[in-house]
């Protein structure tokens, strides 16, 4: 998609791209990838779009300028990811790739320099997490025993109530509140359901559920009530309807659930949804040329 | 939709993904797609790696910081040019000109009713491992007077060389006249050299040893703490903080909130805590990045 000549030095200027001696044609032709992908010409981060070209480019000006303000962005994202440190080396895997200069050519300025380090590293952090947990064997019946840190808990704090203790009634309470959420969070429209994941299951303040929602923080938390009625009353009406409980035995019923919630997890249900294969990470930032 | 790559997911979360269809494609896609809700749920977790950003300026930002200068100056001005009585203005920050004087019998000018010049208790001092350099500027302003009564004494007679000489110059006090002058030279030099003290804590809070301060924050430091010889720590407004090492190079620290910062205390190169304008503590122990309000 070739870009107006003049179009391309106004934002050149902008973008003061001089500073690292790149030259024109080359911060057009990374304008014009950019456009290729949809991009906003006027909404670029115009300044970190000729900040990767000098880098890549090999400038040393652009590069002390990049390891000075953004070097420590990535290690400390690699901190907060993982503080015991294997974060820490993919972002020195990355920073790799980015001093061979292979990497920053996936970057066009649609977003800023530091969120876009943040979001490879976060990639390739959960994509390792991913193919771990596919390689890990599954727990036998044998019980806590054999099983991961994650299903040791699990298993502990079923143990800590006892199926002695659980009497029938509040597994039959467990399985048909389970089975009614399941099925009203599966028929909730998808923004509401997106907000609950971000919201509920990977812990996002109310206002960057927001912003990713594009609305008002105020209106998330509004949204976030109004869609816990929602399945409140969906799962009533299941229960009632489908299970013939009266009110009391459904009060009954929430109130055991609410003692125990045992594998009863709204992040696993939200992602019950997820019938789709990931690409690997690598294939993922360098499929689109 | 495929999951989505680093600069989709980069943008969405810098709010600069263009195209409402393109918006609503990720927005359904990551409702029903594990990865990619994972994916977001890092984003989320990495946020504290962010710099706090800066606070937009408006045109007449200047305003805010020359007004209480200029009100500042004109105190300093009103207090050096109005003249006070002679028993006031012996220094209170001297212990040792203050002794001195006590031992002198009362002077014959002043009427026997004038009570003798009230010595202050020095407060007791909170026992800190290590001092901060608000510490340091208050023992240079503390010392400033001290010091002054010697340059007062110019042109009337040699300056004393050293602080004992001074204080025996002060305590002979030949003239109320005399003393007069010398007291209202003595504010001057105090004055002076408490804004000297001042000025040089505002430029390099550190001490001369180290480089100059970065820009970003030239100007704007509000506190510093140097728990030891090569390691020195500074805050400013904004949530602007700044860490030496090695004395010559100075790494951001990154604060997680951009409100203005009025204090450190530092430990070493990787603790401190942080005091914020609204009154606020924060702590670290990985040399800033992650903080803990207490």
């Amino acid at each position: 998609m070739p870009i107006d000549a003049a179009l391309a030095e106004r934002l050149y200027l902008k973008a003061r791209a001089e500073r690292w001696r790149v030259p024109l044609e080359r911060f057009a032709e990374a304008l014009e990838r950019g456009a290729e992908r949809g991009a906003n010409l006027d909404k670029l981060h115009l300044e970190d779009l000729a900040l990767a070209c000098g880098c890549a480019a090999g400038d040393e000006a652009a590069w002390e300028h990049f390891i000075r303000e953004q070097r420590p962005t990535l290690y400390r994202a690699a901190e907060a990811l993982d503080p015991g440190g294997s974060a820490r080396e993919l972002a020195d895997g990355i920073y790799g790739e980015l001093f061979e200069r292979s990497l920053f050519r996936y970057f066009h300025g649609r977003s800023s320099l530091a969120t876009w380090l943040r979001a490879v590293l976060a990639q390739r952090h959960v994509d390792r997490l991913r193919a771990g947990r596919r390689l890990e064997p599954l727990p036998d019946d044998s019980g806590p025993a054999e099983a991961g840190p994650y299903e040791a808990g699990r298993y502990a704090s079923a143990a800590a109530v006892g199926p002695a203790e659980a009497g029938p009634h509040e597994d039959r309470c467990r399985k048909l509140i389970s089975s009614a959420l399941t099925r009203a969070v599966s028929e909730l429209p998808s923004r509401d359901r997106l907000r609950l994941a971000c919201y509920y299951a990977q812990e996002l303040t109310l206002a960057e559920t927001g912003k990713l929602l594009g609305e008002h923080e105020a209106s998330s938390s509004r949204h976030l009530a109004r869609t816990r009625r929602t399945l409140r009353g969906e799962i009533e009406r299941r229960l009632r309807d489908q299970h013939g409980l009266t009110a009391a035995e459904i009060a009954d019923c929430f109130a055991a659930v609410s003692q125990d919630p045992g594998e009863l997890d709204l992040r696993q249900l939200l992602r019950s949804e997820d019938r789709k294969e990931p690409r690997d990470d690598r294939s993922t930032v360098r499929g689109r040329k | 939709m495929n999951c989505l790559d680093a600069e989709t997911l980069a943008a969405w979360f810098d709010g600069s993904l263009s195209g409402a269809a393109a918006l609503e494609d990720v927005r359904s896609h990551v409702a029903g797609c594990a990865r990619c809700q994972a994916l977001v749920g890092a984003m989320g977790r990495t946020r504290a790696a962010v710099p706090a950003p800066e606070p937009e300026r408006s045109p007449r930002w200047w305003l805010a910081w020359a007004v209480p200068a200029a009100a500042a100056a004109t105190a300093v001005a009103i207090w050096v040019a109005v003249p006070h009585p002679t028993n006031v203005a012996v220094s209170p920050s001297s212990s040792v000109s203050l002794q001195k004087q006590e031992a002198q019998p009362p002077r014959k000018a002043q009427p026997p009713s004038t009570p003798p010049p009230r010595t202050e208790p020095a407060a007791p001092r909170e026992t800190r491992a290590t001092p901060t350099l608000q510490d340091r500027a208050r023992a240079a302003d503390a010392a400033a007077p001290a010091a002054a009564p010697a340059a007062a004494n110019e042109g009337a007679q040699q300056a004393p060389s050293t602080l004992s000489e001074a204080v025996s110059v002060r305590s002979a006090a030949p003239t109320p006249a005399a003393a007069e002058k010398r007291d209202e030279a003595g504010r001057q030099g105090a004055a002076s050299g408490q804004l000297q003290a001042r000025v040089a804590f505002a430029a390099n809070p550190c001490g001369p040893a180290w480089s100059a301060p970065p820009a970003d924050i030239a100007g704007q430091i509000t506190a510093g703490s140097a728990p030891s010889a090569d390691v020195c720590w500074i805050v400013g407004r904004a949530g602007s903080m700044f860490r030496s090492t090695d004395r010559q190079t100075w790494q951001r620290v990154t604060f997680p909130e951009a409100v203005d910062l009025s204090g450190v205390t530092a430990t070493d190169a990787r603790t401190a805590t942080v005091v914020t304008a609204d009154g606020r503590t924060f702590a670290t122990a990985d040399g800033g990045m992650t903080w803990t309000q207490r």
